[in-house]
Parts: structure tokens; C-alpha cells; sequence
């Protein structure tokens, strides 16, 4: 495919001479295994607790993606609804804007009470980090829409949900699709928080092995949770690509 | 003729700035008017209002028509880019709402096919040159039959070789369609080629000050552009600018 072709060769090459160069340091004793396994330790210990990584991390996907989901949902008809009401954007909005600056680290305890140990709080997590940008973006692209198409829309005398579907939606989806790329990373920071807390998944994972000292799956644990955010952003870059194939929204922004 | 539209002392202020002071203007039925003008000068202020975009500060717009059936071409095409041509041309009938799919879409390859453009219908606006988008934008006004139609400097971003194109085709609809058209241009050449009439606005408060009526011994074709009537029109138009401006 087309994508295979253009992935970043350099990038490729800093990458495996990083890799080389650590487990080189390691075996050197440049720097202590003890507090850096290398590579080659990390490989073996995600191959020998191969089930339960996997299942830890199905398990923070599954959490990522349902708090991503909620925030889609709830964001973009809280976009909606601002949009259309002056009066509700500047009474909630600005309360938004201040509960996004409290880190999610901070309120993971409080959810914990509210919603118990496991899923709920973890979902519960991603959502409250994800949705503030999808509201924000799609708030924007709603309010971008050029004066001469509103006008346009205005002399055919089309209703407001008219407006709303056939005009202010599709020219909202780019800036919709900016705010989903900073969302799917924002919701595993929130599931991860949450399971540090709550329970379950990498997070929970991350947590124990830091009591034992098993550094070696801590640093597994990132690996895989780089590869979610990785794969995550692919898949949402290819369906944004098919999407434009099939209808191109707004071609004046790129990827 | 009988008059479509009437303005009486027409007034539009912008907070303080008087933009148009008592405009008197009556449009006729099938009438292509032409609104001349320097920059700034309020043409496409009167335009927006007798299209119903802007409201007048005081003063009576009134139609003399059973139904205002208008439409109205920008300066740019304003194509929506998520539309293929057709379902661009087809909007103003989607919003109505009035006919079936097949209907529509019918009537929508109709308005197409008076702009030449039935061979792109699947193609996305980003696929089309200036010139194309423009017929589109202008396929659109006409889809859902209107009677009247405002043109706001349409063909000015556009080469001029496109633009005597798009000025011959325009004419050719119009009267197809018994349209009655006004249209805003900077330009005295294209009003003289287009309008029946030519109304040249002075550059402060929107007066008249010339009711040009344009009548030519032979049809509105390329060749009218070499002809002494078209270059008589023009010689008056000019003489009536620079007296104003300069």
C-alpha cells in the first residue's frame, strides 16, 4: 500500500541504532541492568508473560476506547448545542475550559470512590481527559463556516438542522479530525491514570511491578502502550484518508 | 415591461457611514441591469439588499410578483468541497424539499447541461478550473428555476478569456430563460456587453449618475466587442467616470 512506501526511513534507522546503542551500553556495563534492562531483557520478559501482557493490554485498549468513544459522542453534541446557543457556550464553556486544567491524576482518587475498582472508573478517566479538545475543534469548525455559503444557506431559506447537516457538520469534520488526533492519545493517558487507581490493564501492571522492582516489565508495559498510541493514530489516519478519498471535506487542511 | 421591483428611497447606514442615501430603482420584467462602480461605492450593499441579505435603515423595497423566486451568484462559487457537481447544483432543491430524488437529480442534469457541464457531474469541485466552478455556482442558481438572479462580480477572478466565454453564455441564458438579472461590476466593458441598461453609481452616497439604456443593431456575440454601438456605450460610460472621479 501507498502508506508503506512513505514510512520515514530515517526515523526507521535512529530508532535501531538507538536500540543497538542501548543494548550495547547495557552489555558494557556502561550503564546499570538493574535500573535499564536492555532490550533484549525487556523482549524476553514480554515473551514469557506473554498472556498477561496481552491481556493487560487489550484491556487499557478497551478503556481507551470506550472513554474516546463516550468523548465523541459527548463532545461533538455538546458542540452542537453550543453552537446553537449563545447563551449555554458562555455559561458552560468557561467551567470546561478550568476542569481540564486539573490533572486527571489528581481526580483518579476521587473516581475510584464514585465508580469503584476496574472499568467504569478507568472509561470514566479517558473520557474526562479526551473530551475537552473534541469539544473545542468541533466548536471551531462549526463557527468557521464562510459567511457567503451561511448566506447562501439563508436566501434557500433552509432550516436550521439543515444548516446544521448539510453545511456546518462537513465543514467541521477536518478540525473534527484534529481534535480526535490529540483525543486518542489524551483518552490512554485518562485509562492508564484510571487503572493506576482502579485497577486492570498496563496501568495496574505498571503499578505492581514498580513495588517489586521488576523494571523489566515496567518498560515492556511502555513499549506496548507506545504501539496503542502508534496504532491507534494509524488507523485513525488511514480511515481519515479513506474518508477524503470518498469525500473531500475541506481540502485546504492537511492529514 | 412591467416592474418586478420597486426601491424608494432606499437609506443603508453601517453604524455612522452612510453607505447608500435615498436610492430610487425599479427593475423590469426580464430586465438585465447592470450596477457600475468604483470600490466602496455601495453596489454590492444595494445588491445584498434587494436580495433580502441586508435590511435597509429606512425606505421601501417592494415586488410586484405572485412568488420572489431569486437567486444569487458571489464573487466566489461558494461549492461545497464534500459535493460531487450535481449534488451541488441539486442543494437549493434538496432544501426545498418539494420534489422526489429522481426529480431533483433531473432537474439538477437540466441546469448543467445549459452550463455545458453534464460530463463533470461526478467530479469534486477541486477537480474543476475557476471558469468551471463558476458555471457550476451559476447551474446552481438556476436549478431551482428562479425568476430573478444577483450576480455579484462573478467573473472577476476569472481570465478573460474565460470571462468573454461566461459573459456570451450568460447573456444566451438569460434570454433562454426570460431571467430578469442584476449584476455587479467594476468593469464598464462587461456592463455594456451584458446589460440592457447600465446604472453607473457614484463613488460616495450611491447615486446615479447615469441610466445608460444599452441597444445594439446586432446580436450579443464576440464580434459585438469590435462593434462602434458597443464602443459608443463605453466612450459615454468613461466620460461620465472620469467627469466624476478624477
Amino acid at each position: 500500500m501507498n502508506s508503506l512506501k512513505k514510512i520515514n526511513l530515517p526515523a526507521l534507522i535512529s530508532l535501531l541504532v538507538g536500540i543497538l546503542l542501548y543494548e550495547a551500553a547495557v552489555y558494557f556495563s556502561w550503564i546499570p541492568e538493574f535500573l535499564f534492562p536492555a532490550p533484549s531483557t525487556i523482549l524476553k520478559t514480554l515473551a514469557e508473560n506473554k498472556l498477561d501482557f496481552v491481556k493487560a493490554f487489550l484491556e487499557t485498549l478497551q478503556g481507551s476506547l470506550a472513554g474516546l468513544g463516550l468523548s465523541i459522542v459527548f463532545g461533538i453534541a455538546l458542540a452542537i448545542l453550543f453552537s446553537l446557543s449563545n447563551f449555554l457556550q458562555k455559561a458552560i464553556l468557561p467551567f470546561a475550559v478550568f476542569f481540564q486544567t486539573i490533572p486527571i491524576i489528581a481526580i483518579a482518587p476521587l473516581l475510584v470512590i464514585y465508580f469503584g475498582f476496574g472499568m467504569p472508573t478507568v472509561v470514566v478517566a479517558a473520557f474526562i481527559v479526551s473530551i475537552f479538545p473534541i469539544i473545542a475543534n468541533t466548536l471551531l469548525g462549526l463557527e468557521s463556516v464562510p459567511k457567503p455559503e451561511l448566506e447562501l444557506f439563508r436566501l434557500y431559506r433552509a432550516s436550521p438542522l439543515q444548516c446544521l447537516f448539510k453545511l456546518k457538520l462537513p465543514t467541521a469534520y477536518p478540525s473534527i479530525y484534529a481534535g480526535l488526533k490529540v483525543s486518542i492519545g489524551l483518552a490512554i493517558i485518562g485509562a492508564i491514570a484510571g487503572e493506576f487507581v482502579a485497577g486492570g490493564g498496563l496501568g495496574a501492571m505498571i503499578d505492581s511491578a514498580r513495588t517489586q522492582q521488576r523494571i523489566d516489565i515496567v518498560f515492556g508495559a511502555l513499549g506496548l502502550l507506545a504501539l496503542m498510541g502508534l496504532t491507534c493514530l494509524t488507523f485513525l489516519r488511514l480511515s481519515h484518508k479513506l474518508v477524503q478519498k470518498m469525500r473531500p471535506y475541506g481540502l485546504n487542511l492537511k492529514d | 415591461m412591467a416592474t418586478v421591483l420597486e426601491l424608494q428611497n432606499i437609506q443603508k447606514k453601517f453604524k455612522d457611514r452612510t453607505i447608500l442615501e435615498s436610492v430610487n430603482l425599479n427593475l423590469q420584467d426580464g430586465e438585465f441591469l447592470s450596477l457600475l462602480g468604483p470600490s466602496g461605492c455601495g453596489k454590492s450593499t444595494l445588491l445584498r439588499l434587494m436580495a433580502g441579505l441586508e435590511n435597509p435603515t429606512s425606505g421601501t423595497l417592494s415586488w410586484h410578483t405572485a412568488e420572489k423566486k431569486t437567486a444569487f451568484v458571489f464573487q466566489e462559487a461558494q461549492l461545497l468541497s464534500w459535493r460531487t457537481v450535481l449534488e451541488n447544483v441539486r442543494l437549493p432543491l434538496e432544501i426545498q424539499a418539494k420534489l422526489s430524488q429522481k426529480e431533483q437529480d433531473e432537474k439538477s442534469h437540466f441546469a448543467l447541461q445549459k452550463v455545458n457541464l453534464t460530463s463533470f457531474e461526478s467530479f469534486f469541485p477541486h477537480e474543476l478550473s475557476g471558469g468551471m466552478k463558476m458555471r457550476v455556482s451559476i447551474a446552481r442558481a438556476l436549478s431551482a428555476s428562479p425568476k430573478i438572479l444577483f450576480m455579484d462580480e462573478p467573473f472577476s477572478a476569472l481570465d478573460e478569456i474565460t470571462r468573454f466565454g461566461m459573459q456570451k453564455q450568460l447573456r444566451t441564458l438569460c434570454e433562454q430563460d426570460k431571467l430578469s438579472v442584476v449584476f455587479v461590476t467594476h468593469s464598464s466593458y462587461e456592463a455594456a456587453f451584458l446589460a440592457d441598461r447600465v446604472l453607473l453609481m457614484s463613488a460616495q452616497g450611491g447615486q446615479f449618475l447615469l441610466n445608460e439604456k444599452i441597444i445594439y443593431s446586432q446580436p450579443r456575440e464576440d464580434s459585438l466587442r469590435l462593434s462602434p454601438d458597443y464602443h459608443s456605450h463605453i466612450a459615454k460610460i468613461s466620460a461620465k467616470m472620469s467627469e466624476s472621479f478624477l
